[in-house]
């Protein structure tokens, strides 16, 4: 659905992304992590059509990203940016109504054809009673929903999401993941998705792509790419690594530097549970 | 189920300013010095409208060829100017981004006095002579505001770099006024601080094209524009051509405030004043807030160039006195709010 080759891309002559290549199949989330730096929202700069790469190229839909025009590639692909919805006095429903610009023709009155998606979307992302709310009333959690339902009225094959979950506490952060998750699986939605928390990323992501300084380091199912080697050769720190109580997947806490009792040896610490 | 929030918004909102613009256009056509009752007023305007020979003539000269296109011009200024209010505020993201404080309006006022008084390019553009050279010094003004400023406005940036922008074409202003004849240099004066007077049927037909084609731009833009409030990223990721997009509403906003620079010099704080009361009224959709706000802004003008001639009979104030006595205060009203929300 989303395939990008040999990416390159420097920025006043400091590379940032140094041959990436990736790929999201339909149905899939794919996790992208990797230090500050490593070039992830620069991918996702690339992969959403923003910039274009020095090298390589993009593929959406089997066609060169370049070849689709705006709105037939936001036809197709959506974007939750890091910053989120900034504060506007729109109102929730006026505001997922936005998402559905790619669909509608370019007249000003366009779009009365619309509220079944509109509709739906409100409906699947809980916000139906919350409708008539001002988007500048709302709280980061609470709009980041209204920007996951905009992108679903949207009706994309591919989501690209930028950290969605930083400034979420634990509860939003779940129910973003979670929403996306069920959408992705109910729709057969490509969803590429770059998270800070490694923990998060294990728990919801089917493959993970461990970037470090622009290039691909590692890539596979999270048990693969998490692992203590690994972390230490891409974050230069050793964290311990568990496994989730529940679900099984690696999880990896924080080893303070004062209690780490292989600090200074060298020798990673794992539990096998 | 509701089809459009904007349509219910916008229909009884422009309903009711038309009404209300019409009305305001015959009390300001009525009153004035010269005693004419409403009836005399009337039966002139019904005269000219029916082709019939006037029966006074001096009634006749007074409401047609004075009052009238004074009146006119007046609601096409105010509708200009807030039009391009309304445009800047949604581009720049900012509610206090407006012509006359982005220094949008000085360079068009140094353009049209370079026109008006150097008569360059005359044989050229002809009657639009003024409005073209405004256009082109307005929009070099906003060249230097965007540079110094950026994309997304922060209020003091926003503020500054209009600062700075104001005081260097404010100052070749006052150059252009310093190398002018005694008697020019006072028509000048008068014409900088903003005023619809003494203007005649063929200033309202200068403007009338620029207004008409800058607004209909404008508002068939209007939806890009609503998506542009959510962020130029997110406009982009939503499918719009937002560098394309972006050029073409700030040029044709820039034309508005040219144009009516061009015809009655800088008027103050309309393009800020009217944008934010009609967002009270009318929400922010820019579909229905647009219309709305062009409807008021050419109310607030008639209204404040009927006070500017009637407050101090038989002297005229001028227009922009009236209008930055009611935006000052509004605006450092504003201004305050935006800084304790750290807009």
């Amino acid at each position: 659905m989303l395939k990008a080759r040999n990416l390159w891309k420097a920025y006043r002559s400091r590379h940032v992304l140094r041959g990436l290549g990736v790929s999201v199949a339909p149905g899939e989330m794919v996790g992208v992590i990797g230090p500050n730096g490593s070039g992830k929202t620069t991918l996702i700069r690339l992969l959403s059509g923003e910039e274009r790469p020095d090298r390589g190229t993009v593929f959406l839909d089997g066609e060169p990203i370049s070849k689709w025009s705006g709105r037939e590639r936001a036809a197709r692909l959506a974007v939750l940016p890091q910053e989120g919805l900034p504060s506007v006095p729109f109102t929730v429903e006026e505001v997922v109504s936005m998402g559905r610009h790619p669909h509608q023709s370019f007249w000003p009155w366009a779009g009365s054809t619309d509220r079944e998606s509109v509709e739906r979307a409100l409906s699947r992302s809980g916000l139906a009673r919350d409708r008539t709310r001002r988007v500048d009333r709302l709280s980061g959690g609470e709009r980041q929903r209204v920007a996951i339902a905009k992108a679903m009225a949207q009706e994309p094959k591919v989501l690209l999401l930028d950290e969605p979950t930083t400034y979420l506490d634990i509860a939003h952060q779940q129910t973003i993941l979670d929403r996306i998750q069920q959408w992705q699986r109910e729709e057969g939605l490509a969803v590429l998705v770059v998270l800070h928390d490694l923990n998060l990323a294990s728990q919801y992501c089917d493959r993970l792509l461990l970037m470090k300084e622009g290039a691909r380091w590692a890539e596979g199912p999270p048990e693969k790419v998490l692992t203590p080697s690994r972390l230490r050769e891409v974050y230069g720190v050793e964290p311990v690594l568990t496994r989730h109580p529940v679900t099984g997947v690696p999880q990896v806490l924080p080893a303070p530097g004062n209690q780490n009792p292989s600090r200074g040896a060298g020798a990673p610490v794992s539990v096998e549970l | 189920m509701k089809q459009a929030d904007w349509l219910i918004r916008l229909i009884p909102w422009t309903g009711s300013l038309t009404l209300l613009l019409m009305l305001a256009m015959g009390a300001a056509v009525s009153w004035g010095s010269a005693d004419l009752g409403w009836i005399d007023v009337w039966r002139v305007v019904a005269s000219r409208l029916t082709g019939s020979p006037p029966a006074d003539p001096a009634a006749d000269a007074i409401v047609w060829h004075i009052r009238l296109p004074r009146v006119i011009l007046a609601a096409m200024v105010g509708a200009a100017l807030a039009g391009a209010g309304v445009v800047f505020q949604g581009l720049l993201r900012n509610p206090l981004a407006d012509p006359y404080i982005l220094g949008v309006s000085s360079g068009a006022a140094l353009g049209a006095a370079l026109a008006i008084f150097a008569g360059l390019g005359v044989s050229l553009f002809r009657e639009w002579t003024v409005p073209v050279w405004a256009f082109a010094f307005a929009s070099v003004a906003l060249l230097f505001v965007l540079g110094l400023g950026g994309r997304a406005m922060r209020t003091e940036t926003l503020i500054l770099s209009g600062v700075v922008v104001q005081a260097f074409f404010g100052a070749m202003l006052t150059f252009v006024i310093a190398v002018s004849s005694a008697e020019e240099m006072q028509r000048i004066q008068y014409w900088i601080m903003g005023s619809v007077a003494l203007r005649e049927w063929h200033h309202t037909c200068a403007i009338l094209p620029f207004l008409l084609g800058g607004l209909t731009v404008v508002w068939l833009m209007s939806r890009p524009l609503n998506l542009f409030t959510l962020g130029e990223r997110s406009a982009g990721h939503l499918g719009i051509a937002v560098r394309r997009t972006r050029t073409v509403l700030l040029l044709a906003a820039t034309l508005m405030t040219s144009a009516a620079v061009a015809v009655s010099g800088t008027i103050g704080f309309v393009g800020l004043v009217i944008p934010h009361m009609m967002r009270r009224l009318a929400g922010p959709d820019h579909r229905a807030l647009i219309p709305v706000s062009v409807l008021a802004g050419a109310i607030f003008l008639v209204a404040s160039d009927t006070l500017a001639r009637m407050v101090m009979e038989p002297r005229e104030l001028p227009i922009g006195v009236v209008t930055a006595l009611v935006g000052a205060p509004f605006f450092a009203w504003q201004l305050k709010r935006s800084i304790r929300f750290g807009g």
